[in-house]
């Protein structure tokens, strides 16, 4: 009745009409991200995408992302495929294609060499399909939000007129709140510095790829699991037709620190992150993070800080960051899942080189390595 | 608020009418060791509705990556045991299996 092949790319139209269940997108935005995720990943030449095939029509898929990390100290650099978008079309859930899927997609990730295999931002249904076929979970990301102000200053005219005026006053408290998602660097845009400002600080709307490997270069590692951040990767990785970035760097001569924000193109109903946050000092480091609250003063700002350094975290806290819920099985974020290949495909402890990787406290986890960043 | 005392018997029933309704393709009835997850019987979005069943049978939140959900959900006995084990005490996010 069904049957799981491999990615074709005479498929790929089929493909994008199908994600639109998992994206509500239109499938040209589909058909974009997909070619620049799979066709132009660094990484994997040959996209690692498994479809589920029932009559002829793609009704299932999962598709698996390159990435490449590096771990240790010296590091040791690893090629690790990240299990990601997964959508199998209404009519076709609850029979079994969860498992028959990634069953294919683990034989097929171990017979092209690979030992390790990362799902980082896995939603409920893929975190429960996902312990139930042998990964293991690593830890939550810590998410954080803050709620900021929410009305612009229109709409607190408006509401104070709506309190004075009789018969009126009591829908003054119902105005509805802006989705936080909408046009959400609009008031960035304006406000920020285009040139090095007073305190160093400025907004560019393209990335610095090579001033900014450069300077995760010279900040060096700790030896934990974080991705390889070079050229490269970062030219590809902000080059996702799905999210919108805004880049605050910090210094005159050089590159003293950056801050990303995302906001999701096709999500209205979500709020701006910080995906990576870099800096040589401290003061760069707060200077930043000022400069994005003051500049951005975002309906909804999220971070995950579960290997932040204590004195972001303690930024973040101080200007009003709190967990944030995103309800069942998410209660603190995106639960990172890491899952060991043995022979066909068989579950082991996860492990790279001679590291073990189920303690969270070894990973650098970046929103930005995951694709909700 | 968490029931003071568990109706087995309501929760089978309860839990058989959840899987019927995950798995429409299931032949026959289950029994209550027959594995579901092991076998393939409930996968991902199943198991989803699973969890936030048992959360709203304990009245407090279960966190799935806190133990090993293969070994202690497998089967219709294993999970009304694990409803059972955690019904009357305050299950937060941390909640390990016992």
């Amino acid at each position: 009745m069904y049957e799981i092949v491999g990615y074709r790319p005479e498929l790929k139209g089929q493909i994008a009409a199908l994600q639109r269940h998992l994206w509500r997108a239109d499938e040209v935005g589909n058909l974009a991200y997909l070619e620049w995720k799979y066709e132009r990943n660094p990484y994997f030449e040959t996209p690692l995408i498994h479809l589920a095939m029932h009559e002829g029509t793609v009704v299932g898929m999962r598709g698996t992302f390159g990435s490449r990390w590096e771990i240790g100290s010296p590091p040791e650099r690893f090629h690790v495929p990240c299990a990601d978008d997964l959508v199998i079309a209404p009519a076709h859930r609850n029979r079994r294609l969860f498992g028959r899927i990634m069953t294919a997609v683990l034989e097929d990730a171990v017979a092209r060499g690979h030992r390790c295999v990362f799902s980082l931002s896995p939603g409920p249904v893929t975190l429960a399909g996902s312990l139930a076929g042998g990964w293991r979970p690593v830890g939550p990301v810590l998410e954080v939000r803050r709620r900021g102000r929410r009305g612009t200053a229109w709409r607190g005219r408006l509401a104070a007129r709506m309190e004075s005026t009789p018969l009126v006053w009591r829908w003054a408290r119902r105005l509805p709140d802006p989705p936080p998602g909408r046009q959400p660097f609009r008031r960035l845009d304006r406000r920020a510095a285009r040139v090095p400002a007073g305190r160093g600080v400025w907004l560019g709307l393209e990335a610095q790829p090579g001033a900014m490997a450069d300077l995760i270069r010279r900040l060096g590692h700790d030896g934990r699991l974080r991705h390889v951040r070079d050229e490269a990767y970062l030219a590809w990785r902000f080059a996702n037709p799905q999210h919108e970035y805004r880049f605050l760097f910090a210094g005159r001569d050089r590159l003293d620190g950056y801050l990303v924000l995302q906001a999701y193109r096709f999500a209205e109903d979500r709020g701006v992150n910080i995906v990576d946050w870099e800096a040589e000092t401290p003061d760069a480091r707060r200077e930043l993070f000022r400069a994005a609250l003051d500049w951005g003063r975002f309906v909804e700002l999220c971070a995950w800080t579960a290997a932040l350094p204590e004195p972001a975290g303690g930024l973040l806290r101080e200007a009003g960051f709190t967990p944030a819920d995103r309800g069942p099985l998410m209660r603190q974020g995106v639960t990172l899942l890491a899952r060991g290949l043995g022979e066909a495909g068989r579950a082991t402890d996860p492990m790279l080189g001679d590291r073990r990787l189920l303690d969270a406290s070894r990973w650098d986890m970046r929103m930005l390595y995951s694709m909700a960043g | 608020m968490a029931p003071e005392r568990v109706d087995r018997g309501r929760l089978r029933a309860d839990l058989r009418a959840l899987i019927a309704e995950c798995a429409p393709d299931l032949d026959g009835d289950l029994a209550d060791h027959s594995p579901l997850i092991t076998s393939g019987v409930i996968e991902s979005t199943a198991l989803l509705q699973m969890a936030l069943w048992v959360e709203e049978q304990i009245g407090g939140k279960v966190d799935i990556t806190a133990f090993d959900l293969v070994a202690q959900w497998d089967s219709i006995a294993a999970i009304l045991d694990f409803v059972e084990r955690h019904a009357s005490a305050a299950v937060g996010p941390g909640a390990r299996a016992r």
